[in-house]
């Protein structure tokens, strides 16, 4: 099976501490992927389109978006819709990762194409529990796209 | 609506007009329906009353002579003059209620001249009759001439006429009963389903109103709730920092100012959703305030802010006077100056607060700057709670909630608040508080 280690990880998130977080985690269960962050819905849209800052420069894709919904602005169901309407850009699995467990986000975020919901558990411990899970299921078990 | 004859015609009347027929000619005389009931019977000959109609077969034969003399009737003729199948002589005249023939009236059981004796006597021991008291009945039965019975038949003729012409009143005063009949039962099925409407609408309103008031006594209440621990670990981290900091590295320090920042902004939000729903628990009586003292004031309290970023504020003169909740319209222009002095990266930073009269004469005001503007996609979303445009700490951070407070203190006095706005040029919160009537300076 082919490892996926070395994929470009994109992660849409407005909140630092969750951010750190969330790369404390990766260290501690051992992922080794690059990184790339944005606060924002938009400047994650800027970048995966190679607009605004990100025209006419080489754009990598990543091998799976890590997304926040409430975002300052645009917020994550927006860029999930986009990013689901987009023929390139669909193929990307997205993990719609947010302090929500609303029904209605649940159920609108897996309409809109997300390929997976997780509740950002409150306890640390939790949290590196749904990484390593993350890890293994996206990472080593399933196959993703070139 | 199809209407029986018998529903048709009043047979009281009728039987005791045509007895009084019946004492001054003679003539018998009876209603039948065209399935053969009998509607009105009068001065029917006993041999007819007693025997003939008495004995099933005989019986038999005067249904038949009806239904046959009713039959030619349906075909159209005036009247029919028949001779039973009893021996007797029989006439009937329709009578046609609006053009639809309904039944037919009869005279008969008379002879024309003297009758036939031994012709009734075979009937006799051919039915088992009491032959002399048949043969009575016999003798007693109206013998008349035919110019008479014609005479009589232009009588009769005009009496059903006249029988059918209050039959079609009475068929269309029944219509018209049923009509009116109909309608009160429809105005009184309405009246009771806008009873049932109405309770309902009751009911509603009163679980809105205690859902309302359940909601911001949640708010309100959980906020109080939730500060509590959140102090506690504000200042615990506080603590640590305080005591233990030889202990602690830079990182350690940081993580630690992280915890007090965060339980902060928890506070800030706490507080916001607190004033939120305090919003909706308090109100004061409207009353006539003046709009400049109002802004004025707004504008003041930020003075602090103004110094450290000036900024032309242009409050435009001719203000109104304006019936409204002035704790209320206060909070409305301390969140729309504040924000429009917030959202400002220009160098020359400008507001305007001012009022116009729209084209229905509805006075609206407004604050206007030269800021940062607002992408038309987000003119909603920015009066969502807690939403935010930008990053945490852009813009000098904030919890998100300014507009939504802004909005409701508007939604709460009968208003409404719309934006202008270009990016990168500069926005315009125009809003309305009150519909009454107010003075202008």
């Amino acid at each position: 099976m082919e490892n996926a280690t070395n994929k470009l990880i994109l992660i849409v998130e407005d909140s630092p501490e969750d951010y750190d977080t969330t790369l404390r985690a990766f260290k501690k269960v051992g992922m080794k992927n690059k990184v790339i962050r944005f606060e924002m819905g938009d400047e994650c849209l800027d970048y995966l389109f190679g607009r605004g800052e990100h025209e006419g420069k080489k754009i990598v894709l990543p091998g799976l978006i890590m997304l926040d919904l409430n975002l300052p602005g645009t917020d994550g169901r927006e860029v999930l819709k986009i990013i689901k309407s987009d023929l390139k850009l669909k193929t990307i699995p997205v993990v719609v990762l947010t302090t929500s467990n609303d029904i209605k986000d649940i159920e609108k975020c897996y309409q809109l194409g997300a390929n997976s919901y997780i509740q950002k558990p409150v306890s640390f411990e939790g949290f590196i529990n749904a990484i390593t899970k993350l890890k293994e299921y996206w990472f080593e078990i399933s196959i993703l796209p070139k | 609506m199809e209407y029986k004859f018998s529903e048709l015609i009043d047979i009281n009347e009728l039987q005791s007009l045509l007895e009084s027929f019946t004492m001054a000619t003679g003539f018998g005389t009876a209603i039948l329906d065209l399935e053969g009931q009998i509607l009105t019977a009068t001065g029917w000959s006993d041999i007819c009353a007693k025997f003939h109609r008495i004995h099933p077969l005989t019986s038999k034969r005067c249904t038949e002579s009806d239904t046959k003399l009713a039959a030619q009737l349906q075909k159209g003729e005036k009247y029919n003059i028949y001779k039973c199948k009893n021996g007797l002589i029989d006439v009937a005249v329709p009578i046609i209620i609006e053009g639809i023939h309904m039944g037919n009236l009869f005279t008969g059981q008379l002879q024309f001249e003297a009758p036939d004796v031994e012709y009734f006597k075979k009937q006799a021991k051919e039915f088992g009759f009491d032959e002399f008291l048949y043969l009575e009945a016999l003798k007693n039965m109206p013998v008349f001439t035919e110019g008479k019975i014609k005479q009589t038949m232009e009588f009769l003729l005009k009496l059903a006429k006249m029988i059918g012409n209050l039959g079609l009143a009475k068929k269309q005063q029944l219509a018209i009963n049923e009509q009116i009949s109909n309608l009160l039962d429809l105005k009184e099925k309405l009246n009771q389903e806008l009873v049932v409407k109405k309770e309902k609408l009751e009911i509603l309103t009163e679980e809105l109103q205690k859902s309302n008031k359940e909601l911001d006594d949640f708010a309100y209440i959980s906020s109080h709730d939730l500060r509590e621990p959140l102090r506690g670990i504000n200042n615990y981290s506080n603590f640590l920092l305080e005591d233990y900091s030889d202990k602690l590295d830079d990182e350690g320090k940081t993580m630690l100012f992280t915890v007090s920042k965060l339980a902060n902004r928890l506070e800030q939000f706490i507080d916001s959703l607190l004033f939120y729903s305090r919003l909706g628990r308090t109100s004061t009586e409207p009353e006539v305030v003046s709009i400049r003292e109002i802004i004025d004031d707004a504008v003041n309290s930020f003075e602090f802010t103004i110094k450290e970023r000036p900024t032309v504020i242009n409050i435009l003169g001719n203000q109104p006077l304006i019936n409204c909740d002035r704790l209320r319209i206060t909070e409305i222009y301390k969140n729309l100056i504040g924000n429009a002095l917030k959202y400002n990266d220009k160098a020359e930073r400008y507001i305007e607060v001012g009022y116009l009269l729209s084209e229905s004469g509805k006075q609206i005001l407004y604050v206007k700057d030269n800021g940062i503007g607002i992408e038309e996609k987000h003119f909603n979303n920015v009066f969502t709670i807690f939403k935010r445009l930008h990053p945490r700490d852009k813009f000098g951070g904030g919890t998100g909630a300014g507009l939504t407070i802004a909005k409701k203190c508007i939604d709460l006095q009968c208003g409404k608040i719309w934006i202008e706005s270009r990016l990168g040029e500069g926005t315009t919160f125009y809003f309305t508080v009150t519909e009454e009537r107010n003075w202008e300076f």
